[in-house]
């Protein structure tokens, strides 16, 4: 359980440096900057309790903040999804079991499952830091059109990510 | 009563998301208060600090090309030297300093933190209020107008880009003796919006725009961006006129933070007109 805790941390402030050193001025194709602290919420383990999993996201989220100064849009993004995560798991892992010991990963659960739980997380949390940001819907399609580009690119990041450590593992 | 408690135990996760969904919220409308709070400056000292090191490595990488900046700024400058004038016209009277007051003074900072890609943003810079930085002074970079500083920290501030929705910069047309609005729309950090350039002015794709003399935070004739698409607003009384921003927002190194010396001077003057007559 403790190195449980432990390789969290460690990812935590992994994700957390190259997220505010690297991937905040990588401006791919002039403007985006994939959100890849996501990975960190993404892995938490299945066992954190809910209100630890929103407290987490939204420490996250603000430390981002503090970084781009956006005030509390990426806090909210990130609150968003870690409320949202206990129902996307619930949904989309019903037809298995649970066995104890799993982890929200390429490794335990597959490609295809991973695909699915990480693209609709990645996708809300671009749909909302987008919109928030421009806080009117005046350029609703613009936005959108930002939000989902911004949104491709952190999952291409975060599976890159994934294969990476998976790769390793083998 | 023991049904509410039952009520409110089984939705307290939903209750702390709202909870912290509202702060979120919060935090993000006041904005600029919430830069202003005492724990603020603090994280910012931190942040700064950890910056420092992406900062110095970019840099490095980056000195051949800030170098070419800094050489073309110089050739520039080296062109306004008296040296590089001759006297045409001997009954001329030879300009004595008293006329002249000093209005404007520049200090050099180095950009450590910068973003494009949101609707409001920002740049932290490594000079604070020890190097004797002020809110409110305005920023450029060697290529054009940059900012306004909107918070200072001992040894950083954080400067309001021109890529916000709260900056407009008072703006002419080179040669013309027209002013108008810049603002950025939010869509490309390349291009920006002037406004309320009248009809009867001639305006042409490629002129070059430059700040005016009525900003109290730029000098005038600092390098604003390009024309580069011309159209009639709505009201068709005005042109609404796209242009490239000067300064490259993707790339700040080496900027210029301006202090008006006698902006309190001014300031002063401006607030006597709203005092009513005795």
């Amino acid at each position: 359980m403790n190195k449980l805790i432990l390789s969290n941390i460690i990812r935590f402030f992994a994700v957390m440096l190259l997220q505010v050193l690297v991937f905040n001025y990588l401006n791919l194709f002039g403007f985006i900057n994939p959100f890849v602290y996501l990975l960190f919420i993404l892995l938490l383990p299945f066992e954190t309790p809910a209100w630890l999993l929103l407290i987490l996201a939204f420490f996250t989220g603000i430390s981002v903040d503090m970084f781009v100064n956006t005030g509390g849009i990426h806090a909210a993004a990130s609150l968003a999804v870690g409320f949202a995560r206990p129902i996307l798991l619930r949904t989309l892992v019903s037809k298995r079991e649970f066995e104890t010991g799993i982890k929200p990963g390429v490794a335990d659960l597959g490609w295809k499952w991973f695909l699915s739980y990480a693209g609709i997380s990645i996708l809300l949390h671009s749909l909302i830091v987008f919109y928030l940001d421009f806080l009117s819907f005046a350029s609703f399609f613009t936005t959108f059109r930002q939000a989902l580009s911004q949104a491709a690119a952190t999952l291409f990041f975060i599976i890159l990510f994934e294969f990476l450590a998976n790769i390793r593992k083998r | 009563m023991r049904n509410l408690l039952i009520f409110l135990r089984r939705i307290r996760i939903l209750l702390l998301f709202l909870f912290l969904e509202i702060l979120a919220l919060l935090v993000t409308v006041n904005k600029s208060t919430y830069h202003n709070a005492a724990f603020y400056q603090f994280f910012m000292e931190i942040n700064s600090s950890i910056l420092l090191v992406h900062s110095d490595v970019v840099s490095f990488f980056n000195l051949r090309e800030e170098n070419e900046k800094l050489v073309q700024e110089n050739l520039q400058l080296r062109a306004r030297l008296k040296s590089s004038y001759i006297i045409s016209d001997q009954r001329e009277f030879t300009v004595n300093d008293t006329l002249y007051r000093q209005e404007f003074e520049y200090m050099s900072a180095n950009a450590i933190n910068y973003t494009i890609n949101y609707r409001n943003n920002y740049l932290t810079l490594d000079k604070g209020f020890n190097q004797g930085i002020e809110e409110g002074m305005g920023v450029y970079s060697p290529e054009g107008v940059v900012g306004v500083v909107e918070h200072v920290s001992p040894n950083y501030c954080l400067v309001k880009s021109f890529l916000h929705s709260d900056v407009s910069i008072s703006t002419q047309v080179k040669n013309k003796g027209t002013i108008g609005t810049s603002v950025w729309d939010g869509i490309n950090y390349n291009y920006a919006i002037l406004n309320d350039v009248p009809l009867h002015v001639k305006v042409k794709v490629g002129d070059t725009l430059l700040t005016s003399s009525y900003s109290s935070i730029f000098p005038e004739g600092i390098p604003v961006g390009y024309i580069a698409d011309i159209s009639t607003d709505a009201t068709r009384a005005f042109y609404t006129i796209r242009f490239r921003i000067a300064a490259d927002f993707g790339n700040l190194s080496t900027v210029y933070i301006i202090r008006n010396l006698i902006k309190d001077e001014l300031e002063e003057l401006e607030k006597m007109k709203n005092q009513p007559d005795e």
